[in-house]
């Protein structure tokens, strides 16, 4: 649908950088518009994503947001176009699923005191509806299968004995409800993926514990 | 006046030797070792190895003892190659392995076993509580070794010769059969790879895959000594990871047979140089190599110059990856792998996947190791709580986004949306620069984030001067470690 709204073709004619700077001072455009003509002319320009910035004298995160909205398929784009929300919320918007869009999009369009953020309150919409984040997932692995885990490692010789202890600590921190920092919980996705790397944590365990083992690998998402 | 003394060791001896720091895994590949220098000739091995909680057993189909060896086998301190004419490239040198292993295992042991002719087999069994009780005295250390005709109900079963070791009332609670897979499959790798078989709990040691540095691995092809008549082939390479299991260095082949693993003559062995993992070809080795002592062996002296001298880049290079985390910093890598083959006289390596740039618009940044794509999910949000407050009372709020962008070049950015009502500045953190997997503060690298956004802002948009932007992200520094900035 968006392809069909304009013919890149003849609208941008020359050089891919030519027209990319092109594409990117046109003000007529709307943003599913402007987000396809970016991706395709930054496509064929070959230029990293800082070389194109510094083309266009644009901020990368600006450009890089542009081109994840660029591969969201056309119904959300469109949607996203008519809406035409504000570029602080284009990077979550790049990443969503159709129904965190969606949510995003109601959000924005709801009566709201003048001093809210607007990327504040579509981020927030759209993790209502959306799937748990990857600290989320990490941060609700039972504190048993955190035990399992520090004994196990210790079998296989793996981890310090620091991470090791840290492991027994979540474990007991859990047991007693108390939620982790966000240092501590990154220590811990650091962890559990260096035991995912050196297969301790496997699809296909010998050890007996399948269930734990699948527990971790779903929430780290491997 | 002078006193002979009765100088036999206490038989507390055979508990103390088990107080090691060998892990279960460690125990159990001695044990294997053992079984491998029995193997028959020509023959593949084949061992099962099995872990329960209340038993562990290894169990070959090797030459087996006669009830003389076994007799010499159960004695501490015995060389068995004096005993035994033991294959080339044979592990168990100083008698102490199989009783190490196996007092550290648990507290009772048997050794079964059955060589090849005849139709007896032997049986001798330790239970370190019995050991413990014993008086001091010579007759302390006399074990019975039983005979009696094969049977099925052996644990040898059907097998036509072999050796079991059965060790029960263990150290260890629960072991897992999963450390020793990994194990077995690293420290035997060369054996696996050359069709023997080890089987522990029905599941077959696969032998361990490294994962080696891009452009690391390069080809060794040496001729050397007199009249250049002996030669070296194989290759090296460098292993993402370090080891510290004593699990690298070179496999040794003489005529396609495996006669040394994991050797580490060639180059100083330390944490540091661990990555090394190669194989060589050396067909010019004496079948007695080992007997003789690799000192004694004019060629092996040849060969250990030509190898210290070629591994040296090597060593280095694996030296600059292990340092500074410089591993995970994929253009200080292929600077330092591109020096090692350089070094060695390989060809230059040109990475499998390259972002082509476009002149000096691209930066020159060519990525040898991109990330992996991400799952797809939400960047993350934080709001600021110290809005921008410009001087004609403009209040911008600022949020901050965590993304994991495409590219590892830049560190943060901004974005600013200037046509709504309120206009709003956005810090963007990205996730995959090697900034934020290094950074031990998180919030301070948002702040550094927020200030770089706000300066950039003042001077781009509103129109500041470089001075002015300064004092302004600066007073909005302090504003907000005054708040209490996390």
């Amino acid at each position: 649908m968006i392809a069909a709204e304009m013919d890149l073709d003849t609208r941008f004619e020359g050089e891919p950088l030519e027209a990319l700077a092109a594409a990117w001072s046109a003000e007529d455009l709307t943003l599913g518009q402007l987000a396809r003509a970016i991706s395709r002319y930054y496509t064929q320009s070959r230029l990293t994503l800082e070389g194109a910035a510094r083309y266009l004298d644009a901020p990368p995160a600006e450009l890089e947001a542009l081109l994840g909205l660029a591969a969201l398929d056309d119904e959300d784009l469109s949607r996203l176009s008519a809406a035409n929300p504000p570029k602080t919320t284009w990077l979550f918007f790049a990443d969503a699923e159709t129904e965190e869009i969606e949510a995003g999009l109601l959000a924005l369009n709801r009566d709201c005191p003048s001093d809210e953020i607007a990327a504040q309150r579509v981020y927030q919409a759209m993790r209502e509806v959306g799937a748990p984040t990857l600290e989320d997932r990490v941060a609700a692995i039972s504190g048993a299968t955190l035990g399992h885990l520090a004994t196990k490692a210790k079998q296989y010789g793996v981890l310090t004995p620091k991470a090791r202890q840290f492991l027994v600590s979540v474990a007991s921190r859990k047991k007693l409800g108390s939620p982790l920092t966000e240092k501590q919980l990154e220590w811990l996705k650091a962890i559990l993926q260096e035991l995912v790397d050196k297969e301790v944590i496997c699809r296909e365990s010998p050890d007996g514990d399948q269930a734990e083992c699948d527990e971790v690998l779903a929430a780290l998402g491997a | 006046m002078s006193r002979v003394v009765n100088n036999t060791p206490s038989p507390m001896l055979l508990q103390k030797i088990g107080a090691t720091n060998l892990t279960l895994a460690d125990a159990i590949a001695e044990i294997v070792a053992n079984s491998f220098d029995a193997a028959i000739e020509g023959s593949p091995a084949i061992i099962d190895v099995n872990v329960s909680a209340d038993e562990i057993s290894v169990i070959d189909s090797g030459t087996g003892m006669t009830e003389d060896i076994l007799a010499e086998a159960i004695r501490l301190g015995v060389d068995m190659s004096s005993v035994v004419k033991k294959r080339v490239g044979a592990k168990g040198h100083f008698g102490l392995g199989m009783k190490t292993a196996c007092a550290s295992i648990g507290k009772w042991w048997a050794v079964h076993t059955r060589p090849t002719g005849g139709n007896l087999e032997y049986r001798v069994a330790f239970d370190l509580e019995d050991w413990e009780r014993r008086p001091n005295s010579p007759e302390a250390w006399s074990i019975t070794i039983d005979d009696m005709p094969r049977s099925s109900d052996s644990p040898l079963g059907d097998r036509t010769s072999g050796t079991a070791v059965i060790v029960q009332r263990l150290r260890q609670r629960n072991p897992l059969p999963g450390p020793v897979l990994a194990k077995l499959g690293e420290a035997f790798k060369a054996h696996l790879e050359q069709g023997d078989s080890i089987v522990i709990n029905g599941d077959p040691a696969l032998p361990k895959q490294y994962r080696f540095v891009p452009g690391s691995k390069v080809p060794i092809d040496i001729q050397f000594g007199p009249n250049s008549s002996l030669r070296i082939t194989g290759w090296v390479a460098l292993d993402t990871q370090t080891h510290n299991d004593g699990n690298y260095g070179f496999n040794i082949y003489r005529h396609n047979q495996l006669v040394q693993t994991w050797n580490k003559d060639w180059f100083a062995a330390h944490l540091m140089t661990s990555r090394l993992i190669g194989e060589v070809h050396m067909d010019f080795i004496d079948a007695t190599f080992f007997k003789m002592g690799l000192q004694q062996s004019e060629e092996w002296r040849f060969a250990t110059a030509e190898m210290k001298e070629f591994l040296k880049p090597v060593t280095k290079a694996s030296q600059g990856l292990s340092k500074q985390k410089n591993i995970h910093n994929p253009i200080v890598s292929r600077d330092i792998i591109g020096e090692m083959r350089s070094s060695v006289g390989a060809e230059e390596w040109v990475p499998p996947t390259t972002i082509p740039v476009a002149g000096e618009l691209g930066g020159g940044v060519v990525m040898e190791n991109p990330p992996p794509t991400p799952e797809r999910e939400l960047p993350k949000l934080r709001v600021s709580f110290e809005a921008l407050v410009l001087e004609d009372g403009a209040r911008i709020p600022i949020t901050i986004a965590e993304k994991a962008m495409s590219s590892t070049a830049t560190p943060f950015d901004l974005i600013f949306d200037d046509f709504r009502e309120v206009p709003e500045l956005q810090a963007v953190v990205n996730t995959n620069h090697e900034l934020w997997s290094q950074s031990k503060d998180r919030p301070q690298l948002r702040m550094l984030a927020v200030g770089d956004a706000i300066l950039r802002y003042l001077m781009q948009t509103a129109g500041m001067s470089g001075n002015q932007a300064a004092e302004a992200r600066n007073e909005w520094i302090l504003a907000a470690m005054k708040e209490g900035w996390k």
